[in-house]
């Protein structure tokens, strides 16, 4: 059976190629459709919990870079953007939350909780900057919606994350 | 080198990857050559990514649907039925509004052909459902479940009826992508509906249609209405957007303002959505033939007023237009006829308004030569009974004539079967040889508004009570004119009966002892007034006796007890004869 695998010195985690693959593509599914009967809904990035999820799992940065990219061009192929704006926040995301995963133990809710919540403010922040002086968009920021927004995710990160904890296989 | 490369390879490849998408992104945000096409083929990975969230949206939005569908369906089929007769009645109204407006609207056609410019006339337009979004906050943009393969091309406008929402933003075989007109990239020309300002109508960072680049006016209000302007070719002209929420000043843009929308769509919830395939210059077939139809109908309608102007008998001129708007509601009274009915459109006589303070010279107080007894006192004319007359009682089963009087119809087709009556107007006079034809129309209000008096009398004699009506038998005495009594407004509701003094003790039908003590006594002497519900039968025949002299009207002595203090209405003081003649008399 083909399996995912991600091997370090400190944890060993396999996951399902159908969980990598269709995780993520569920989570781009389902933030567009609930999008359509719940606007709050807007408010949340399951493409990127997702993104941060994996690279930690995987704790290889080449890999929560790819991974990132592929997620995040995902995600802008759905929009009118040009391809490649939440693929760029996204790789940086990925690239991150895999290199941290190595030395803070990620395993712990409330790590989980901090790495979500500083995780969603760099990406608001990373798609201002892209969106604002790349593309010459007027997005503002406004302070109160992105914390909310951050804090949201983070929670929602959690209980996400032990989720798929679940679906992980330990040798 | 090999150690450098495994050192930082995590790095490199992370600058590797940005990179390559700070290139991508540069080349497509490169503005267009203006030899380039406007819109460059659809990218493969927009292309798979929305062919693989499409399929699955679809069933579920069509699933949740089905659900939602069968309760709603339930639900709704109990109110069907009135609301299919309500939609009926708001069909044919507007069917002849629509006919009204034809005429304009063709004025205004001819005036654009002359003009050299081509109005957009929608087709055919394709209903799709909203299956998915863009998922975020930041990017307004719908999925629909219509694409190339339905006819859906790229800038096609998607309309609600109750507003614009957007443009075909992408096309794909079986879906295709909306650009919302709250999105930053949107764009369309709109016009404010009164002042005519026109501007360019897009997004703003909160997800808000606003108007921009709009040079202060205090003319713009919050709640007026925003339509299209067709200036950008792509949304038909007159399309509603929504209306001004509020004027906001751009801090970008120092001297104007931005006219933040509400629009008329509801851009969160929107389900269904209708994309413009097909527009042109002139009426679309189904359109043209319904608008022959509002004509047709308006028409008609038409016909039916110039008739009621031109033909006098039709409509009084004299006749308060609003005690025609009572009449018409009081139309709607049980009892009272429908429109429609033969009644509710009797044509009336043109008659001349009530003077002021009739006499006997009055036209139609004098009574019939054939009745007067030579040597015997004359009878003023009742013409102070109406304005002193208390306020009619509701009743049912009465009909009452254009006059305002009340006749009994059961009691006066008995009447009619033996006394043969003449019938002018609605005025029932009896006169012997002729066949009675009979009236039961409802009244109108067109003479029980020729006094102030009489308004509320006119109004509720549609709901009196059967009274009896102001007939005599053939040879007997008859009340003095009953014509007259009419004409001045004889207050609707109220039965004028011969007086016990005047009508002779052996009536068989002579009012009742309750209703003569009901009855005020400073009225002339030869009638009285009687509340039509006071359950005396009164005399529908006359007594063939020869009318009593006329009593003197009682006089009011100061420091006496007052009418109202009895119970009952002040009488009218008669003011001196004035020269004026009768309003509206010929």
């Amino acid at each position: 059976m083909l399996s995912y695998e991600s091997r370090r010195e400190i944890d060993i985690n396999r996951y399902p190629v159908a969980v990598v693959v269709l995780a993520p593509l569920l989570a781009i599914g389902l933030q567009s459709v609930l999008s359509l009967h719940f606007e709050q809904f807007n408010l949340l990035n399951l493409p990127l919990l997702m993104t941060i999820y994996f690279a930690v799992a995987r704790r290889n940065p080449v890999t929560g870079t790819l991974l990132g990219t592929a997620v995040g061009i995902g995600q802008d192929a759905l929009t009118h953007l040009p391809l490649g704006v939440n693929g760029i926040v996204n790789a940086l995301i990925g690239f991150l939350a895999a290199s941290l995963s190595v030395k803070l133990d990620v395993e712990n809710h409330g790590t989980r909780l901090l790495l979500n919540f500083a995780f969603l403010l760099l990406h608001s922040f990373c798609y201002w900057i892209i969106t604002r002086h790349m593309l010459a968009t007027n997005l503002t920021w406004n302070w109160l919606h992105e914390l909310l927004r951050a804090g949201v995710n983070a929670v929602l990160g959690v209980l996400l994350f032990a989720l798929l904890d679940r679906l992980r296989r330990r040798d | 080198m090999d150690s450098f490369l495994s050192r930082y390879k995590n790095g490199l490849v992370l600058v590797v990857v940005l990179l390559a998408q700070v290139i991508g992104l540069a080349l497509q945000v490169r503005r267009a050559l203006p030899d380039s096409p406007d819109h460059k083929p659809v990218r493969l990975i927009r292309y798979w990514m929305v062919s693989l969230i499409a399929p699955p949206a679809r069933v579920s939005h069509g699933a949740g649907r089905g659900v939602r569908g069968w309760w709603s369906n339930y639900v709704d089929l109990r109110n069907v039925r009135q609301q299919n007769l309500e939609l009926q009645a708001e069909v044919e109204r507007l069917r002849l509004e629509q006919g009204a407006l034809a005429e304009d609207a063709r004025q205004g056609q001819r005036l654009q052909h002359l003009l050299d410019f081509k109005e957009h006339y929608i087709y055919q337009t394709a209903t799709a459902q909203v299956i998915g979004t863009a998922g975020s906050d930041r990017a307004r943009l719908l999925i629909i479940d219509k694409g190339s393969r339905d006819g859906i091309r790229l800038d096609m406008p998607v309309i609600t009826p109750d507003g614009i929402v957007g443009k075909i933003r992408e096309v794909f075989p079986d879906s295709a992508q909306v650009l919302q007109i709250s999105d930053q990239a949107s764009g369309a020309g709109v016009m404010l509906e009164t002042t005519r300002i026109r501007g360019v109508l897009r997004g703003n960072a909160y997800g808000q249609p606003e108007i921009i680049n709009i040079m202060p006016d205090d003319r713009i209000k919050p709640g007026e209405r925003v339509l299209t302007s067709g200036g950008d070719q792509i949304y038909p002209r007159g399309l509603p957007v929504g209306v001004v929420e509020r004027v906001a000043n751009d801090p970008e843009r120092n001297p104007y303002v931005d006219v933040i929308i509400k629009p008329g769509a509801n851009l969160a919830r929107l389900e269904e959505v209708l994309v413009i395939t097909s527009v042109g210059d002139q009426l679309p077939p189904a359109e043209t033939s319904d608008l022959a139809t509002s004509e047709a109908e308006e028409k008609q309608h038409s016909a039916a007023d110039v008739l009621s102007e031109k033909l006098p008998s039709i409509r009084d001129p004299n006749a308060d237009p609003n005690a025609a708007a009572t009449a018409d509601g009081a139309a709607a009274e049980p009892g009272a006829a429908k429109p429609g009915e033969p009644d509710s459109e009797v044509a009336r006589p043109l008659r001349p308004a009530a003077p002021l303070h009739a006499d006997r010279f009055t036209p139609g107080s004098s009574p019939d030569a054939d009745v007067l007894t030579p040597g015997l006192a004359v009878a003023a004319p009742p013409h102070r009974a109406h304005a002193t007359a208390p306020a009619p009682v509701r009743s049912e089963g009465a009909n009452s004539t254009v006059d305002g009087s009340i006749t009994d119809t059961s009691a006066v087709q008995a009447k009619r079967r033996a006394t043969p009556v003449l019938t002018v107007g609605s005025t029932t006079i009896p006169k012997p040889g002729l066949s009675p034809p009979l009236r039961t129309g409802a009244a109108t209000a067109s003479t029980s508004t020729r006094s102030a008096g009489t308004k509320a009398a006119g109004v509720n004699a549609l709901n009196a009570k059967p009274a009896k009506s102001l007939t005599a038998q053939s040879g007997a005495p008859r009340p003095k004119r009953p014509a007259a009594a009419v004409a001045d407004g004889a207050s609707p509701g109220l039965s004028v009966v011969p007086t016990a003094s005047n009508s002779g003790s052996g009536a068989a039908t002579a009012p009742s002892a309750a209703s003569r003590q009901a009855a005020p006594s400073y009225v002339e002497p030869y009638f009285v007034t009687q509340p039509a519900d006071s359950g005396a039968p009164s005399p529908t025949v006359a007594p063939a006796k020869k009318p009593k002299p006329v009593q003197p009207r009682p006089v009011l002595k100061p420091g006496g007890p007052r009418p109202m203090d009895r119970g009952l209405p002040p009488p009218v003081s008669t003011p001196p004869p004035q020269n004026t003649p009768p309003q509206g008399a010929d």
